[in-house]
């Protein structure tokens, strides 16, 4: 069980670190896109847009959600005492 | 063996995590599909916090039913199916008793059955009418032995599932309801180990206890009487003492008490029956159907579970 306890801390440990990096690879691509969506044509700009800004949204969700993973834990462990 | 609930709470840290990134990621490659599966991955994992955070008190609260369910049937000071088990031991021992006294009556009516009285022209066997006594006793026998059986193996069921319900497949449960891919087998313990706890002993102590004490005592007269005691080998060579004995019998009416005590031996079968037997099947029965509704309300899949498992 303990074997078991480590690798799944391990993982956790990882997957942090990994959702850390994809965030922030995600808000800067996010970034990249829009202000390339500046240097395309009036009739393609809202489709870079639009997609420039679902990168950036989805960076700030995996961001806040990882941030608040063990406050969410925390406050759902309390719910039923 | 008791499970730890600290890789509960790691699983379901990580399960927050995993719905985090599938939630962004979803959002990025506008996929609805897998933004869904995220969210309701992220709800199913603050319903395992809660439910792994509750543990305790799950825990207490189980007992304290339990032990109400138990109330008026206290056989020893504890839950449901510590009463029940303990129940299940005595009547295995009033069966054993019971059984060593049918065994003693059988060995006594196949002893005067079989004697034979031989004389100059002619020999009789006067007791050979007792042969049909000597099938019931012998089915009965053999009845009794099944339940005894049965009752041991109530005793052994308990015995394994008391100690494990709510310290080692409760939390098992929780750890695997915590990770999307085994949420179903999760879901399943969790209703396997609280139908099993509270359930199983519940409907099987409605049932009244049987209560043989008079039958036992009968029978212990019977065989104890001198009337039908087995002749001595040194008189077998002795037609008249034999005789002697048969005589007395008949005073003592020993086909009539016979057939009284192969009377009060099925009285007794039958109510052991419903208690070793039918009230455990309907049990299970009533145990099965609450598992199966319970698992569906935790998320599971019963006959995948059962499947699973």
């Amino acid at each position: 069980m303990a074997y078991i306890e480590t690798l799944l801390s391990d993982i956790l440990v990882t997957l942090k670190s990994v959702g850390v990096s994809v965030s922030l690879l995600l808000i800067i691509i996010g970034g990249l896109v829009y202000g390339l969506a500046q240097l395309q044509p009036g009739d393609t700009r809202g489709k870079w847009q639009n997609m420039a800004i679902g990168i950036f949204v989805g960076g700030v969700v995996i961001a806040a959600i990882i941030g608040a993973a063990e406050l969410i834990q925390l406050v759902s462990s309390n719910l039923l005492t | 063996m008791a499970a730890d609930l600290t890789l509960a709470g790691i699983v379901v840290s990580l399960s927050i995590i995993l719905s985090g990134l599938l939630i962004g990621l979803g959002k990025t490659i506008g996929s609805k599909r897998v933004e869904h599966f995220g969210e309701e991955e992220l709800v199913q994992s603050a319903i395992n916090a809660a439910l792994v955070g509750a543990y305790a008190a799950i825990i207490s609260i189980a007992s304290e039913v339990s032990k109400g369910i138990a109330e008026g049937q206290t056989c020893v000071a504890g839950d449901a199916l510590e009463n029940l088990q303990c129940i299940f031991s005595n009547l295995s021992a009033d069966i054993f008793q019971l059984l060593t006294q049918a065994i003693n009556l059988h060995q006594i009516v196949s002893y005067y059955q079989s004697i034979t009285l031989e004389f100059a022209t002619f020999s009789i066997q006067p007791m050979s009418h007792l042969s049909s006594i000597q099938s019931i006793l012998g089915g009965q026998i053999l009845t009794l032995q099944a339940l005894l059986t049965l009752a041991q193996l109530q005793v052994q069921i308990l015995a394994f599932f008391a100690p494990q319900l709510l310290t080692f497949f409760l939390p098992l449960g929780l750890i695997f309801r915590s990770f999307f891919s085994t949420r179903k087998l999760g879901g399943f313990l969790i209703a396997l180990s609280i139908g099993i706890y509270l359930f199983y002993p519940a409907f099987i102590l409605i049932f009244p206890a049987p209560q043989f004490n008079v039958t036992a005592a009968n029978l212990t007269n019977l065989t104890n009487t001198s009337l039908y005691t087995t002749v001595p080998i040194l008189d077998l060579n002795d037609n008249y003492a034999i005789a002697s004995r048969f005589d007395n019998m008949t005073t003592g009416d020993f086909t009539g008490d016979l057939t009284l005590a192969t009377q009060q031996i099925s009285a007794s079968i039958a109510s052991l029956s419903m208690f070793v037997m039918l009230a455990p099947l309907f049990s299970l029965l009533i145990t099965v159907i609450f598992i199966k509704e319970v698992t569906d309300i935790f998320g599971g899949e019963f006959f995948f579970a059962v499947s699973s498992l």
